[in-house]
């Protein structure tokens, strides 16, 4: 296939812009021909092959190269989509939403430039994958945990800036940030907080400086390109419990997440826990056919058989207690009596788990910051590797729950999947994650996957329910959501796109944020 | 005497492999691949090739049939699940040395 162009590019200028690059990082880390379709999104879901496709990738190893790419770019108008290390997977893994663009694939930045155990933070740049800095600290033995999402190899700053979340106390990502250096389209560079003073020595350890906190703008966003990101680490917490509370029936979600609620907001339940649902987690060790050969979604007697098997229940609570026992203990009591009012409820600890693999000890490592790559077992469950997640947030309240579960459940199984969710537990509110497990090889099924999307989106915001996070073919549609008082937000985020980058060359389509030139629609 | 030195020889030939270096292609197989395929109970690539061609061919380290083509084409390609690995993270040079590893 040849190499689409981005709009308003000829091949002229594209091919003397590649070699601009070429001299700033080296021929060896410029990347064109059969070498870009490794930044092909591996999860497609769009039947049209002409979609997210990139021009050529290019590797810098040093801000400084950042800037004389964006410099070059900014010059011949030729778009960069930044990756930190493109294992964004179910949103699009490297690909760029405007085809032609070239993907800036910063894995090779991948210092650790502090980890400080004192005061508990590290600075990092794009490259350092989650394994990366769990390594880095336990080959010096410093007593810092993790926070870590459930693949290992992503993007410390990557996760943390497309809002991801993990599952220890520290478990939402960007809250946990704290400074950052940022690469303007103009090839300027410029810290945030506390960075932004000379011979400061507190970047890390107070977000907002002085005068308009803005880390936020670079999150989700194409404002700028991020090159180092300080992120706080939990110090070793003195001691370690996790624990799995198993519900037998679908409605119980309704009474969990009102038993949940006053207990997170009260700090009881101290982790960014999980409810998860029978197949995602029957998905990780398991497949489908492993208990059923009929087609379309699993029956209430395949469950069952499940259930049994894995001792697992409909639903399935992961959570952990930090701390010493004398504090652990006194939470789980509270914790294991607020649960035992639900009928049916069964309470586990690792020590009572006798299935090898069992889901519990793989989430006890998860929990306690261990990076894996075991969940993505689950994309074997029905066979075709393809998965998606659709990710609406609610308030953490019984009816939301119960409500979402229904709406979105209905609507994969009328569309022949199996549900497989999870409701990650916020401080306040729910993210919703329904993970829908496709084959990728079926174009029958990829379109009716696109189709049962943008019918869960439209039946979301119609409730007022929004999604946090989206794969790159529905950022368009997401964004289109977020309409309050005539698109003021947008309106918005376009008055600031076009002041940063007025030419448009970064990351064109990023979460709906389209330079002038290209807005108007029809050019993802 | 002759006797000890010819105890210490048969002794360092003994326990040289042990102390011979890692392939390269083991060291980037440790970093790039072991968590889905490695030996580990949970490791998803082992388990699902375990399912699909049999107990025998589950381990990577320890199959004969793999081609260092075919390495060289899944890592960049990707396969089924397995998304590719782009040649910033994993380079040419590294692949090389993984295909040595992996490949007959």
């Amino acid at each position: 296939m040849t190499a689409p162009l981005p709009p308003g590019v000829s091949a002229e200028a594209m091919a003397g812009t590649l070699e601009h690059f070429r001299r700033i990082v080296g021929a060896e880390w410029m990347f064109t021909g059969e070498k870009v379709e490794s930044y092909h999104d591996p999860y497609p879901i769009a039947n049209d092959d002409t979609r997210f496709k990139a021009h050529a990738a290019v590797a810098p190893s040093s801000v400084e190269q950042v800037q004389e790419i964006v410099k070059a770019a900014n010059a011949s108008g030729v778009p960069l989509w930044p990756v930190s290390r493109g294992k964004n997977f179910a949103y699009g893994g490297a690909a760029p939403v405007l085809s032609g663009s070239v993907v800036l694939d910063m894995s090779r930045m991948n210092r650790i430039l502090e980890v400080n155990e004192k005061f508990g933070y590290a600075l990092v740049e794009p490259g350092v994958s989650y394994f990366d800095l769990y390594d880095y600290i336990q080959s010096k033995g410093l007593k810092l945990w993790l926070d870590v999402p459930d693949p290992g190899w992503g993007s410390v700053m990557g996760n943390a800036l497309d809002h991801g979340v993990g599952y220890t106390p520290y478990g939402d990502h960007f809250m946990m940030q704290c400074g950052l250096e940022a690469v303007l389209a103009n090839g300027e560079v410029v810290r945030t907080g506390m960075g932004a003073m000379p011979g400061n020595n507190t970047w890390q350890l107070f977000k907002y400086g002085f005068g308009p906190y803005v880390d936020g703008i670079f999150s989700q966003s194409n404002f700028g390109i991020v090159t180092k990101m300080g992120i706080w680490l939990m110090p070793d917490p003195g001691g370690y419990r996790p624990y799995m509370i198993t519900f037998e029936r679908e409605e119980d979600i309704e009474q969990v997440v009102e038993i949940v609620r006053p207990l997170r907001l009260a700090n009881v339940i101290q982790n960014a826990a999980t409810i998860r649902s029978l197949v995602l987690d029957a998905a990780i060790f398991s497949t489908r056919s492993q208990y059923t050969s009929e087609k379309g979604p699993i029956s209430a007697s395949v469950a069952r058989k499940i259930m049994d098997d894995q001792q697992i229940g409909m639903w399935n609570f992961c959570g952990a207690l930090y701390g010493p026992p004398a504090i652990t203990d006194a939470l789980w009591t509270v914790i294991r009596d607020s649960f035992a009012k639900i009928p049916g409820a069964k309470f586990y600890f690792p020590e009572d788990r006798k299935r090898r693999p069992d889901t519990l000890i793989h989430r006890a490592d998860t929990m306690r910051g261990i990076p894996k790559l075991t969940e993505f077992g689950f994309l074997n469950w029905a066979g075709g590797g393809g998965h998606i997640g659709f990710s609406p947030v609610s308030p953490t309240t019984g009816a939301d729950a119960i409500k979402q579960y229904r709406m979105v459940s209905s609507r994969v199984r009328e569309a022949g999947f199996d549900y497989s969710g999870l409701m990650a537990i916020g401080f306040r509110e729910l993210h919703h994650v329904t993970v829908i497990v496709y084959d990728k090889t079926s174009a029958e099924e990829r379109a009716r996957l696109d189709k049962l999307f943008r019918q869960l989106v439209a039946e979301a915001a119609a409730e007022g329910y929004g999604e946090y996070r989206t794969h790159i073919a529905y950022m368009d549609a997401i964004a289109g959501t977020y309409r309050w008082n005539d698109n003021a937000l947008m309106k918005m985020h376009q008055t600031i796109k076009d002041a940063l980058d007025p030419k448009g060359i970064l990351a064109p389509g990023k979460s709906g944020i389209w330079p002038k030139h290209l807005r108007g629609g029809g050019n993802a | 005497m002759k006797l000890l030195a010819a105890s210490v020889a048969v002794l360092l030939a003994a326990i040289a492999p042990a102390f011979a270096a890692d392939p390269p292609g083991k060291k980037v197989f440790d970093r790039q691949c072991v968590y889905c395929h490695g030996p580990a109970i949970d490791a998803p690539g082992t388990r699902q090739l375990a399912r699909t061609r049999g107990n025998d061919k589950a381990l990577l380290t320890e199959r004969k049939d793999l081609g260092k083509e075919y390495v060289q084409y899944v890592v960049r390609h990707g396969l089924k699940s397995m998304p590719a690995f782009a040649p910033a993270d994993l380079s040419d040079a590294d692949l090389k040395a993984l295909a040595e590893f992996l490949g007959r």
